[in-house]
This record gives C-alpha cells, sequence and structure tokens, in this order.
C-alpha cells in the first residue's frame, strides 16, 4: 500500500506550503460567514443572511479548487484547523 | 373508557396552555411545555455541531488524498461521507438557533470540542480505519444524546436519531471498505 508521509504534504515547497495557508484562509473563512448566515438568518435579516450564505458557498468552491490543485501538484492538503492557526497564527478567533 | 373522565381534565390542560402560549411569544419555539434544561441541551448540540465539522474536515481531506492516491471507491465514500456530515451540521446548528442558542463554528476550538478527533491519516489503510473510530465515537455520543433527551425535547431528539441513523450507515460503509480489497487497492 502506498503511503503519503504527513511531511510529503508540502515537503518544504513553499508554493504547496502557500497553497495549504491559503486552504486554511478560505475554510476559516466559510466557517465566518456560516456563522453569520445563522446570526443575521435569527435576526430576520433575510437578504443579508443570503449575502452570507453565498459567500460561504463561493470560499467553500475555492477551498475545493486549492485543495485539488494541491493534490495534483503532489501535496496533501491541510484542513487541520487548530494546527494551521498554531502554524501561521492566522487570526481566526471569530466575532460576530 | 377512561378518555370520558380525562376529557375535561384535557380541555383544561388545553386552556392552560392558550393562555401560556400568550405569555411569552417572543420565545418563539421554546414554550412553557419545554421541559428539558436548555442550556444543557444547547452545549450538547454545541459538541454535536463540532463533531460534525471534524467529521467534515477530516473526510473531506481523505476524500483529496484518497483521489491522489487513485483509490477511487474510497475517495467517492469519503466525499459522499463529507457532504453529508456537512448537512448534519447545517440542521444542528438551525435547531441551535431555534433554540435560542448560537452556533459557534470557530475553527480554533473545533476540534477541542469535537467528540471525534481529527487524524490526518497516512495511508489509505489508516485512513478508512481513523473515519471508522470517528464515526463509532459518534455514534456512541449521540446514543448518550438521545437517551439524555428522552421526553424532553423530541424534536431534538428526533434530529439526532436521523443523524444516528446516517453515522451508522457510515460506519457500516467503513467496516466494509476495511474488508475490501477495493477499498485499500
Amino acid at each position: 500500500m502506498r503511503s503519503l508521509a504527513p511531511s510529503a504534504a508540502s515537503g518544504g515547497d513553499p508554493i504547496l506550503a502557500e497553497l495549504n495557508r491559503a486552504l486554511g484562509q478560505e475554510i476559516a473563512c466559510y466557517l465566518r460567514h456560516k456563522r453569520q448566515y445563522f446570526a443575521a438568518k435569527d435576526l430576520g435579516a433575510g437578504s443579508v443572511a443570503q449575502t452570507f450564505l453565498e459567500h460561504a458557498q463561493q470560499d467553500f468552491g475555492q477551498a475545493q479548487l486549492l485543495a485539488a490543485r494541491i493534490v495534483t501538484l503532489g501535496g496533501a492538503p491541510d484542513f487541520a484547523l487548530s494546527e494551521l492557526a498554531d502554524a501561521h497564527g492566522i487570526a481566526m478567533r471569530l466575532t460576530a | 373508557m377512561t378518555s370520558a373522565v380525562q376529557a375535561p381534565k384535557f380541555s383544561a390542560e388545553i386552556e392552560a396552555i392558550r393562555a401560556q402560549a400568550r405569555s411569552h411569544p417572543e420565545r418563539g419555539a421554546i414554550t412553557n411545555g419545554y421541559s428539558a434544561d436548555r442550556r444543557e441541551v444547547l452545549a450538547l448540540l454545541d459538541g454535536a455541531l463540532a463533531t460534525e465539522l471534524v467529521c467534515y474536515l477530516r473526510y473531506k481531506r481523505h476524500h483529496f488524498i484518497a483521489t491522489g492516491l487513485s483509490a477511487e471507491v474510497a475517495a467517492t465514500e469519503f466525499r459522499e461521507h463529507a457532504m453529508q456530515e456537512l448537512e448534519h451540521a447545517d440542521q444542528i446548528a438551525e435547531r441551535i438557533v431555534q433554540l435560542g442558542g448560537e452556533p459557534d463554528f470557530a475553527p480554533d476550538t473545533l476540534v477541542a470540542r469535537s467528540h471525534a478527533d481529527y487524524v490526518a491519516g497516512t495511508s489509505l489503510d489508516e485512513m478508512i480505519r481513523e473515519n471508522l473510530i470517528a464515526e463509532r465515537i459518534a455514534i456512541d455520543s449521540y446514543r448518550l444524546i438521545i437517551r439524555f433527551l428522552g421526553e424532553d425535547d423530541p424534536t431534538t431528539r428526533n434530529l439526532i436519531e436521523a443523524i444516528l441513523a446516517v453515522e451508522e450507515e457510515h460506519a457500516d460503509d467503513l467496516a466494509g471498505l476495511l474488508k475490501s480489497p477495493l477499498g485499500v487497492r
């Protein structure tokens, strides 16, 4: 069976590292927009909620493209958000 | 028959319900008859939401890695499971809002709040196994939630029961994949 060592995820490749960072950001944005969608919906702000939902769907699509590209380049897409937050110090604390 | 005896009592209860319904309409679905501990239910749902999101992320990663390994059977299963976990997350978030809570999507605390772990996985065999273990954790934690809710919040219980049924299917699929030479190639 073939295996993909975690170190091979970016393997020190700056492009893969950058793509993985972008992937993490898109996922974090997806989650933030999703939260805002539910908050706006609860407030009865239907059209605002719809906008947040569309943004979430766009972030989702972009994450999808980035992950596919990482695989094409021989890397492994990193969906571990906590590791990403530690590694890059991306401000992920969400505010409503 | 007992119905004849109960009828007047029942109509009195309906009268009481009608009066109570008018007392706090702004509370929406949280009526006087809601007997569950709402804080506790919201805390349980928060854990379930985080679990679904972490499972989604794990499946998603594994889908892409399995695709890279040309393990199409497993890759397709992982993708389907990922989409279903995301739907569950949405359903749980909707219910949290109905109960007057705020769904927490904060990525930095997701893994800590989740019942199941995020395991990156290095080989196909390990990925299938880790997803199966996560499903089994989710299954038993949902059974626990269902028992806790009992008759106090049937809507949340029904939701978790429906999700539980899908997680059991996932676990069954993965166990099959683990046995099948196609799954691990």
